[in-house]
């Protein structure tokens, strides 16, 4: 444990050492913040924007994107932890850590722990406007909520160890994981229903457990209609998690074996 | 405490070829049936040319390349089968100064690393400051590397590599693009590990320093250890004698028996063994050839190497790796 605590540690103070982008994370929160103080805040309830609040009823999308984005900002955090590999691999660094005795689970951990601390920091001034703009879901869906949080993490953890493997294996994964980060909110239903998209698409919406991660968050927070009931919703969000968790281990185990054939150099 | 058996590495490349970029399969060989031995307290150099195999074959035993065939043993510890336990007896320094996390100070990187080898708070600052000191940065402990000269680095890296008290230390080319002072501050240091009994695979490029530092050095060449001994006992069993390195301002025709090698100021130089020089001086200058400098080695290593490989060495530019 201590290995992978200490590289939190470390991590945390070197990124605070690149100021430009440190403050520019520090301060991302303002723009995530923005569209639902203008639409939101300033449209329906100041009435500054009365006849497009009242055709869009701003605040609620408002608060419907801000807690896709949360959501989604934790579940990217995780696989996106392959960045933070592919950063030790082109500062030359990743052999050094290779040879100590953090287990490549600890190396996850830690990478993936200081986005998560990242993204929590980040999504406090969000999840206040969600209150602000939809009100508090009451104790009994929070509980529910946090499962859904926690069993997505779960779903999002298999698919770094894949991304973490094929980036260990092929090293120039950059533009598979902005392939990822860009399409997989649209077909995980962040920014609009799943509904909306063409029929062959949501084949691969329902194969992916972030969709009903989001979905059932939502339902609970606002209430509405979720994809499934929610319990048998949750279900499917655990069993699809967890065989994700499963695979993306089996993957990574193989991926990383290919790679100490190849040699795990080379940028 | 290091065993290497008939270890073959061979890595596969592919190609485009031809007008339909067809791929095609090319396999490289790197170590071919490497046995090896290295004795608790023993400090072995590793010589041999670019692509000779010396950075594979301590790759392989830092557990971070699987060999294609053969076994490796650390400390009697299967290292294909068991990685993480064979990991923890080794220290690894490998080529490159960035190995280091440039915007953390130099203390801080070193307990990072102490952290990651499980080893608590105190006694990790404790052996952070006696290796400072070691390594000879104790009044730089503070300061960040990105703010260090390459040889500060390289002390550093090796002051990592030690955090652990490692039964075994690998070094890649410790001193690799270091001016001549920071090669004398790094000679300092393993000279000290050397002292202090510690076991030691280090490859190196220097000619000097692998005569000077080692208590036993191999050849390498073209995957193969093609000598193993002290470094006299290797230029006796070679029959070596010592070297004139000779500078040239354009390539001559070639000479029976000699190499040529391309500097990168475009001059050539040829080493030819001492007795032969007039020999080869008359040719040259019958082809109008201006001999731009002539260098005298004692150091009969570097014959025996050329002998044993049959080829000019990297670092023959007369300056590299002297004082």
């Amino acid at each position: 444990m201590r290995p992978a605590l200490t590289l939190l540690e470390y991590t945390l103070r070197n990124l605070t050492r690149y100021r430009s982008e440190f403050y520019g994370s520090v301060t991302e929160p303002l723009f995530w913040a923005l569209p639902a103080v203008l639409l939101g805040y300033w449209g329906e309830q100041l009435g500054l924007l009365t006849t497009f609040a009242e055709t869009t009823g701003t605040a609620r999308y408002a608060a419907y994107l801000l807690l896709g984005a949360v959501y989604w900002g934790y579940v990217e955090a995780v696989w996106s932890l392959a960045f933070s590999l592919r950063g030790a691999m082109r500062s030359g660094v990743l052999e050094s850590l290779l040879v100590t005795r953090l287990s490549r689970l600890g190396m996850i951990l830690a990478w993936s722990g200081a986005r998560l601390l990242g993204v929590t920091v980040h999504s406090v001034l969000a999840i206040a406007l969600v209150v602000g703009l939809a009100g508090w879901p009451g104790g009994a869906a929070i509980g529910q909520m946090l499962l859904v949080w926690a069993l997505s993490l779960i779903g999002s953890y298999g698919l770094a160890f894949v991304l973490f493997g094929l980036t260990l294996r092929f090293k120039d994964a950059e533009s598979l994981l902005s392939l990822v980060g860009n399409i997989a909110p649209l077909v995980g239903g962040v920014f609009f229903p799943i509904a909306l998209l063409p029929r062959f698409m949501q084949i691969f919406s329902l194969a992916f457990p972030f969709t009903y991660g989001v979905d059932a968050l939502r339902a609970l927070w606002f209430g509405g209609r979720s994809i499934l009931p929610v319990p048998f919703q949750l279900a499917v969000l655990g069993i699809l998690a967890f065989a994700y968790l499963i695979l993306g281990w089996w993957a990574m185990g193989r991926f990383e074996r290919l790679a100490r054939h190849h040699g795990l150099e080379g940028f | 405490m290091i065993e290497l058996r008939d270890v073959t590495k061979t890595y596969v490349v592919r190609e485009r070829v031809g007008f339909f970029r067809r791929s095609l399969r090319r396999e490289i060989p790197a170590l071919r049936g490497v046995d090896l031995q290295v004795q608790p307290g023993e400090f072995v150099g590793l010589l041999g040319p670019n692509g000779a195999g010396k950075t594979t074959l301590l790759k392989i035993v830092a557990t971070l390349l699987l060999p294609t065939r053969g076994e490796v043993f650390v400390n009697g510890i299967d290292a294909l089968r068991h990685p993480a336990r064979v990991r923890r007896l080794l220290g690894v320094v490998l080529a490159g100064e960035r190995t280091l996390y440039w915007k953390l100070t130099a203390r801080e990187n070193l307990l990072l690393f102490a952290g990651l080898h499980n080893i608590p708070g105190k006694e990790a600052r404790r052996r952070a400051e006696g290796l400072l000191s070691l390594v000879g940065l104790k009044e730089f402990a503070n300061v960040t590397v990105e703010k260090f000269s390459t040889g500060m680095r390289k002390r550093l890296a090796i002051a990592r590599a030690l955090i652990h008290d490692p039964k075994v230390l690998i070094l890649d080319e410790p001193t690799s693009g270091l001016d001549p002072h920071g090669v004398e501050d790094i000679w300092d240091v393993l000279l000290a590990l050397r002292e202090r009994g510690k076991t030691v695979l280090m490859a190196t490029h220097n000619m000097l320093e692998a005569e000077r530092i080692p208590t036993r050095l191999l050849i390498i060449d073209s995957g193969r250890i093609v000598a193993d001994g002290t470094a006299a006992e290797i230029v006796a069993k070679s029959g070596a004698k010592s070297v004139a390195l000779l500078t040239l301002d354009s390539p001559p025709s070639l000479l029976q028996g000699v190499s040529l090698h391309a500097n990168e100021d475009g001059t050539y130089l040829i080493p030819v063994p001492l007795e032969e020089l007039p020999a080869h001086l008359a040719p040259i200058q019958s082809q109008g050839k201006r001999i731009l400098n002539v260098e005298i080695r004692e150091s009969r290593l570097w014959e025996a190497f050329l002998r044993l490989t049959g080829k000019p060495f990297d670092d023959l530019s007369p300056s590299k790796g002297e004082e």
